[in-house]
């Protein structure tokens, strides 16, 4: 069997074309590229709080990952075939579990 | 945190959800991509249960222009305990609606927490599954009932 190569792909459609061809080839990479920008966002953003406040927030910055990765998530799935259901699911289910996170941990939701 | 944090808690992660996945729906929508949040069929069972909590069309099996038609049809204005009944009415359509609405709101985000926890510990026994979900969505409903107490306890 032949091996798929960038020549099986109409390059000039657009820069998205590598983006699927790599999705092609390797299933995990655009669920790694999420989780990297998720890890990214969440530790950046808490140890930026760390740095500048003395203490950082967790709960509100792995919010503020899960909803940046599900918008990022949601952006890829206008192209076709780029993001499975699957991964875009667990983008939401981030999302939405850190906001549970984040609310939980608060005393004076009311105030 | 108090059963008052808890209530309102809960309506703000709810808001949250439905808004959030509102958005990937009209998203999905207005780009006409082929994946939808809602191809899922938790994601989706979560959706159109809180939709359906918060913007139910239907009351009973009618519309709400139909029932907005039966009351004001209802309505006799020479009979002076008719004020009462449409105000009373309107009172209790009020109040079961909130509670429609807090109860439904709560049990979808607590089926689609619950579902996928559930399918990973009991893969192979929907029986099972079932059961638990049962048994904990008992102890959730007097949780609710409790928490509601305490907070008109509270509030006195």
């Amino acid at each position: 069997m032949a091996y798929t190569t960038l020549d099986d792909y109409n390059t000039s459609a657009g820069i998205h074309t590598l983006f699927l061809y790599t999705a092609d080839v390797v299933p995990i990479f655009i669920p790694l590229l999420l989780f990297a920008i998720f890890t990214i966002t969440c530790l950046g953003s808490y140890f930026a709080q760390v740095r500048t406040k003395g203490s950082g927030d967790f709960p509100a910055s792995f919010t503020v990952a899960g909803i940046l990765t599900a918008i990022i998530a949601q952006l890829m799935a206008v192209i076709p075939n780029l993001v499975t259901i699957g991964t875009l699911v667990i983008c939401y289910t981030s999302a939405i579990v850190g906001v549970i996170f984040l609310f939980l941990t608060r005393d004076n939701v009311t105030a | 945190m108090g059963a008052k944090e808890i209530m309102f808690t809960s309506l703000i992660i709810t808001l949250f959800v439905f808004a959030f996945i509102s958005f990937g729906v009209n998203f999905a929508s207005e780009t006409e991509s082929a994946l939808s949040i809602t191809n899922d069929s938790r994601i989706g069972n979560l959706y159109s249960g809180v939709n359906g909590s918060i913007f139910a069309d239907t009351y009973d099996g009618k519309t709400l222009a139909e029932t907005a038609n039966e009351t004001a049809d209802d309505y006799d204005s020479d009979d002076t305990s008719g004020v009462t009944n449409f105000l009373t009415d309107k009172l209790t359509d009020v109040i079961k609606g909130s509670a429609k609405l807090v109860m439904g709101v709560t049990y979808s985000i607590f089926d689609s927490i619950l579902d996928p926890i559930l399918s990973i510990m009991f893969p192979n026994s929907p029986g099972t599954r079932q059961a638990v979900g049962i048994v904990l969505t008992a102890i959730i409903s007097f949780l609710l009932v409790f928490a509601v107490w305490r907070l008109i306890k509270s509030g006195q």
